[in-house]
């Protein structure tokens, strides 16, 4: 079993990192004092678990099982008994270890992940989200991963390379494609009217002709996607 | 009185030597820092900030296994992230007292 340990505090790593080399099967690949580092890993590299934090700074361990398109097994660790809670909403985490960790608690957590994968039940072929997630995006700006709700998005513009997601007042541009991109909006809310333009249907104000106006914004409407379109519209 | 107490460490190593010193080595350098910077954000105001701090050196306090230090810790955190300064006074003797127990740890 792999595992990557995500933890802002270095006493807190190095603890997880003496009981995994103690465990038998258990091998840790990564180490990462924050959120950002980790994802860029987990892009490139699978891993059959995550010790994760949830309380790091400006992004908690929720956000952080959010970003990721599948997530594997996770073990929270947290020193609050409430984030337990919490957990249950996501299907990804199997366990939740109260700091200071104990040995004997961490074993039986290890086991529990260690049976899910002799099962042939990998979190990472199954990938399931937690229900809020396609109501929240995180974008990589500048290094640093922002939080947007979907809600708030007004439409969505290729541009080159680039997509522009414009919301009301701000404007964010990302380095992605409009296809990957409309994999991760509400597809019951976000509709694409043309090969350049997703729009938010609960944002539309009027549709004349062939454009829709969604805020200041007047967008094309492809022929082909109009009746569409025009389905998904509580008309009168 | 609570006292700081190394159990726990010592249970978790199982006679690892090595391992007692490098988390020793780590509670020393860092705790003085979070503390600093406690203060550095009180003084500053930023009581959000400095219950962020609290939070981490609330970890520290657990590993010494003092619970009533701990509860008063983590009600200094929860008065912080409400604004307030409520059992500072109270935070500020237990870390004291962590940090003269550090470096007269039993071998």
């Amino acid at each position: 079993m792999t595992c990557i340990i995500v933890d802002d505090e270095n006493v807190s790593r190095e603890i997880l990192n003496f009981l995994c080399e103690k465990e038998p099967g258990v091998e840790v690949v990564g180490n990462f004092s924050n959120a950002m580092d980790a994802f860029r890993f987990l892009n490139k590299e699978d891993v059959d678990l995550i010790f994760l934090d949830v309380h790091m700074p400006g992004f908690t361990g929720f956000d952080f099982i959010q970003t990721l398109k599948s997530s594997p097994y996770v073990i929270l660790t947290t020193s609050d008994q409430n984030s337990a809670l919490k957990a249950f909403e996501y299907e990804s985490i199997i366990d939740f270890l109260t700091k200071p960790i104990d040995a004997d608690r961490f074993k039986k957590s290890v086991k529990k992940v260690s049976k899910l994968l002799e099962s042939g039940s990998s979190n990472t072929s199954n990938p399931k989200k937690s229900k809020a997630s396609k109501n929240q995006l995180f974008i990589n700006i500048d290094k640093r991963l922002i939080k947007i709700n979907t809600d708030e998005i007004d439409l969505v513009e290729a541009s080159g390379d680039y997509v522009r997601i414009k919301l009301e007042n701000t404007d964010y541009k990302v380095h992605t494609s409009l296809t990957k991109l409309k994999e991760k909006l509400p597809s019951d809310t976000f509709f694409q009217v043309h090969r350049s333009y997703i729009i938010n249907l609960k944002k539309i104000i009027d549709i004349q002709d062939n454009t829709v106006l969604i805020h200041k914004s007047v967008i094309p409407i492809s022929r082909s996607k109009r009746g569409e379109l025009m389905g998904k519209l509580n008309l009168i | 009185m609570e006292r700081p107490s190394l159990h726990y460490l010592k249970e978790l190593s199982c006679g690892n030597k090595l391992f007692e010193k490098k988390i020793l080595k780590l509670l020393i350098e860092e705790l003085p820092m979070e503390y600093n910077t406690y203060q550095q954000a009180i003084n500053s105001n930023n009581y959000f900030w400095a219950s962020e701090t609290v939070h981490r050196i609330k970890h520290k306090i657990a590993f010494f296994q003092m619970q009533n230090a701990l509860n008063v810790t983590e009600k200094h955190e929860f008065a912080l992230r409400s604004g307030k300064l409520n059992f500072q006074e109270e935070f500020q003797d237990i870390v004291a007292k962590i940090l003269k127990f550090l470096p007269e740890r039993p071998e």
